[in-house]
């Protein structure tokens, strides 16, 4: 089931055309991956899956983003809501300084929940969903500041969940992370897929391979190849995919 | 071109697994002209050829096995690598195969052939040409000569049968030539299963190339 659909999507940073034609399904429930060299438009898309591009001066967008045969690029929408049903994890954790518990409710307070009972269900909940709360629910009160690196990026997944998103952003995840934490988000995000529709951008090929169940190649602005992941990583359509995964791009 | 490293080791292990190849059709070969010419010295040879060719496909397929483990190919690169892989083993029957004969050769050495050796040399020419045809496909990743070999062997089927019922024939006549006959037939069924090793490679160039297999 497709939960977002582009169509003809450009995008213009003033002159500059880095987004070409983009046509693509995102499905309901699956991972899916882009991938491609630095500068190929890849972080330029998935921004623009919760209109995070319109932050950016200068901006022209053209095509069609929907979600659910909506598109979100419609006057009426509401960026916020939006942006609340389109969660995104960034590659740099960005816990708030502030501490544990209040990171996960921060999200929930804000769209109302003023219950603290409720408000403790919904951080174990989430702590839970993101595999962070056997390692933290005897310091809910410490600063966020005080985890590590992984543990700072599940924790901006479970702020991420907090909010009841339904598709959720993830922008080269675990590229500051080691890789045992890297392993947990992985196996994470491939848990997570059961109840959300995941997009992921990695520069990491076998990340790509192991966690996604579709994968875009994207260069120069354009997408060269949408394939099941299994058929890009055996027996890719296009010589172009096939070299940049193989590595004798360039 | 990056990743010149893995591009070598890849080029790599492709050559030495048509010279494995190529080691192993020659090993067939000895091993009919040892029969043929019931030369027991050079059977013994292919004997200890074999030795070489077992401990070669070994290192092989350790080398296979790091670059899977240490580069993570992908795509082409992992087709050619499993190819390799699945290429190698049926090279190394060749070999085992060449070197049954040799013990045959030896065990009927101070024997007169009952009847002159003319269906085995042949279907050892064209299994032999099958193997040379699948390798070069190999070397080559030339989908198309691939399936050129399929046809051949029929042919060697078709000699195969005629062996059977000439040996039989040989045996009703008279039962003290069982034993030779048994020999014979046993090389005659080795040469098949060449000729269907050669098809195995053949077939895997095919998924090589093209990254979908059919057997035929």
């Amino acid at each position: 089931m497709v939960k977002m659909e582009l169509s003809g999507v450009n995008l213009w940073y003033g002159d500059f055309h880095a987004l070409k034609d983009i046509d693509m399904k995102i499905y309901k429930n699956k991972v899916t991956a882009f991938i491609g060299p630095s500068g190929c438009g890849k972080s330029t898309l998935i921004r623009c899956l919760n209109r995070m591009n319109d932050l950016i001066d200068h901006v022209r967008i053209e095509g069609s983003i929907s979600m659910d045969g909506k598109n979100i690029y419609d006057k009426d929408v509401d960026v916020v809501t939006l942006r609340k049903n389109v969660g995104m994890v960034f590659q740099k954790p960005n816990p708030f300084p502030i501490n544990i518990h209040d990171n996960v409710a921060y999200g929930p307070r804000l769209h109302g929940v003023k219950d603290k009972k409720r408000l403790d269900e919904i951080v174990e909940e989430n702590l839970r969903g993101a595999a962070l709360w056997g390692e933290v629910h005897d310091i809910l009160d410490r600063n966020a500041m005080s985890l590590s690196g992984g543990q700072q990026q599940r924790l901006c997944i479970a702020r991420t969940l907090a909010v009841n998103p339904e598709v959720i952003l993830f922008d080269e995840p675990c590229s500051a992370l080691d890789p045992l934490s890297t392993g947990k988000i992985e196996d994470l995000i491939t848990q997570l897929k059961k109840d959300y529709t995941i997009v992921i951008v990695t520069h990491n090929m076998q990340q790509a391979a192991r966690i996604s169940d579709y994968t875009g190649y994207f260069y120069l602005g354009r997408l060269i190849e949408f394939n099941k992941t299994k058929k890009i990583f055996t027996n890719p359509d296009n010589k172009e995919t096939e070299n940049y995964i193989t590595g004798k791009f360039g | 071109m990056t990743r010149n490293r893995y591009e070598q080791q890849l080029a790599d292990i492709k050559s030495r697994t048509t010279n494995l190849g190529n080691n192993a059709e020659r090993l067939v070969d000895l091993s009919i002209k040892a029969l043929k010419g019931q030369d027991a010295e050079l059977a013994q040879q292919v004997i200890n050829m074999d030795n070489d060719l077992d401990h070669d496909y070994l290192k092989l397929e350790e080398r296979i096995m790091r670059v899977i483990a240490m580069q993570a190919p992908v795509a082409g690169d992992l087709r050619m690598l499993l190819t390799a892989l699945k290429n190698a083993t049926d090279i190394e029957r060749l070999g085992d195969y060449a070197k049954d004969i040799a013990e045959i050769t030896i065990a009927l050495k101070d024997r007169q052939y009952f009847t002159p050796l003319i269906n085995i040399p042949r279907m050892a020419e064209i299994a032999i040409e099958m193997v040379r045809m699948s390798l070069d496909a190999f070397e080559k990743e030339d989908a198309a000569l691939a399936g050129e070999v399929y046809p051949r062997d029929d042919e060697v089927d078709a000699l195969f049968s005629r062996t059977f019922r000439t040996l039989t024939t040989y045996v009703f006549e008279n039962p003290g030539n069982i034993e030779q006959a048994f020999n014979l037939m046993l090389v005659a069924r080795h040469l098949e299963r060449v000729a269907d090793h050669a098809l195995n490679i053949a077939n895997r160039t095919i998924y090589m190339e093209k990254g979908d297999i059919t057997f035929i």
